[in-house]
């Protein structure tokens, strides 16, 4: 039941994202909404889901319209990784705590795209591409969390959600 | 051993990490067809996606032309001048048009190969994120389209199709950061290769055109248009209006900034065309 929810989730989010979510552009930047799925995730539930629906999102981006798969895979899932680690570690209120913390996610996911561009021998001067791309795109995406983080809070509150996932031998 | 399965994650996420990056480096570059998978999940999400799409367009549309009708009544009356000013130009066209084909005739002279338009496709989405800047369509490899075919609208050129799935393929646009198109200023006739700009994304849907020569008088207005160099697309596609010029004394060339003629920002309905007359 819950991998049916999370697939689900993910489908909806690439059709809004490359759907709707370019009518939502401010100066030509669109909020990441697939660092806030997996943000809420890793919050909710640790770094093994954080880590499987980075993975997952992350290669349904590529394939349909990725340059390279796995780049974005590769981000997204250490970064779920990452921001699970904190799972059950820290406090996690309803607004300020995920706020910040999905806007270091957005940097740091910056910060690999400009390694990755780098590599690709694509030009960008660093304080250009963290001025108008990084900072803004990592704010625009912070205002959009408290309300995902509510709803994902809501969704994990049913009994379906709350099963864990295994690791162990059979 | 307990210890060992306590790691087990962190084990999974280098392995992980590890095979991405190979993943990534093996398929990053040109590639002409899709992967299995990638066709397959493709085909699957692309009538979805441009369902959505349609709504999100008409939903956006709709608020614009709210603003629009305050200044219908403004507008009929310049374009009405417009009109009459256009249809003596159209006279004086058709006649520079007849004397053109008698001229040429005269001279026999080898026509170009005509485009060949293959398919008029829909958008069905635009790539998520903010670093690159390509499109999806409704048609593949289905309906005859190739990798390298040019997509225009008629308002000047989109970009080109990169990679094909059987029912739907990938398009980098002109304003990609990774995209280059070699081109000539209509006017002065100086060639130059017209670079995508969104990565600077203040002035998003802005093109640099490089490498034009310093002694060139390219002006603010000249029309830019595909020169035919590289096969790519074919020549005289309109791609846009020159917006500014710059030269710095240490480059041995001319930079101007181009406003591509099509708006990226609302895209419906494409051409497809390709170079060759098949």
């Amino acid at each position: 039941m819950k991998i049916w929810v999370i697939i689900a989730i993910l489908l909806a989010n690439i059709i809004l994202q490359s759907a709707l979510l370019p009518f939502l552009q401010i100066v030509g930047i669109q909020p990441d909404t697939l660092l806030i799925l997996v943000t809420c995730f890793a919050l909710l539930a640790g770094s093994n889901t954080g880590m499987l629906v980075g993975l997952f999102g992350g290669l349904l981006q590529d394939i349909l319209y990725g340059n390279s798969i796995g780049m974005s895979a590769l981000q997204y899932m250490v970064i779920g990784y990452l921001i699970g680690l904190l799972y059950e570690k820290i406090f996690v209120d309803k607004i300020v705590v995920p706020l910040f913390i999905v806007f270091c996610g957005s940097l740091l996911r910056g910060m690999m795209m400009m390694l990755y561009l780098y590599f690709c021998r694509v030009k960008i001067p660093s304080h250009y591409g963290f001025a108008l791309v990084i900072l803004p795109e990592a704010l625009y995406t912070a205002v959009f969390m408290p309300l995902a983080f509510y709803l994902m809070s809501l969704l994990y509150q049913q009994r379906f959600m709350s099963k864990r996932w295994h690791f162990r031998r059979i | 051993m307990p210890q060992f399965f306590k790691r087990l994650p962190l084990v999974i996420v280098i392995l992980l990490v590890v095979l991405l990056i190979a993943l990534v480096i093996v398929t990053s570059g040109q590639r002409d067809k899709l992967t299995t998978i990638e066709g397959v999940v493709g085909e699957v999400i692309t009538p979805v996606q441009g369902f959505m799409y349609r709504i999100a367009t008409s939903v956006s549309e709709f608020f614009q032309s709210i603003g629009e009708r305050r200044q219908l009544a403004e507008q009929y009356k310049i374009l009405k001048d417009r009109v009459t000013q256009l249809e003596q130009q159209q006279l004086e066209m058709d006649e520079t048009v007849r004397e053109n084909e008698r001229l040429k005739a005269l001279l026999n002279f080898k026509e170009e190969r005509d485009q060949f338009t293959v398919a008029g496709v829909r958008i069905t989405g635009k790539d998520p994120g903010n670093w690159f800047n390509t499109l999806t369509i409704d048609k593949g490899s289905k309906d005859g389209i190739t990798v390298n075919m040019a997509v225009v609208t008629d308002k000047g050129l989109i970009g080109r199709i990169t990679e094909v799935g059987k029912n739907w393929s990938k398009v980098r646009t002109i304003v990609d950061g990774q995209s280059s198109v070699s081109a000539i200023i209509e006017r002065t006739r100086d060639n130059g290769m017209v670079k995508g700009n969104n990565t600077l994304t203040f002035e998003d849907g802005l093109c640099r055109m490089i490498n034009l020569p310093l002694d060139s008088d390219v002006v603010v207005g000249d029309r830019v248009i595909t020169s035919g160099l590289g096969e790519i697309f074919p020549k005289g596609i309109y791609i846009g209006e020159v917006v500014e010029v710059s030269s710095e004394q240490r480059d041995m060339f001319k930079t101007a900034t181009v406003k591509p003629g099509a708006d990226f920002q609302r895209l419906e309905e494409v051409l497809v065309i390709s170079t060759v007359n098949e």
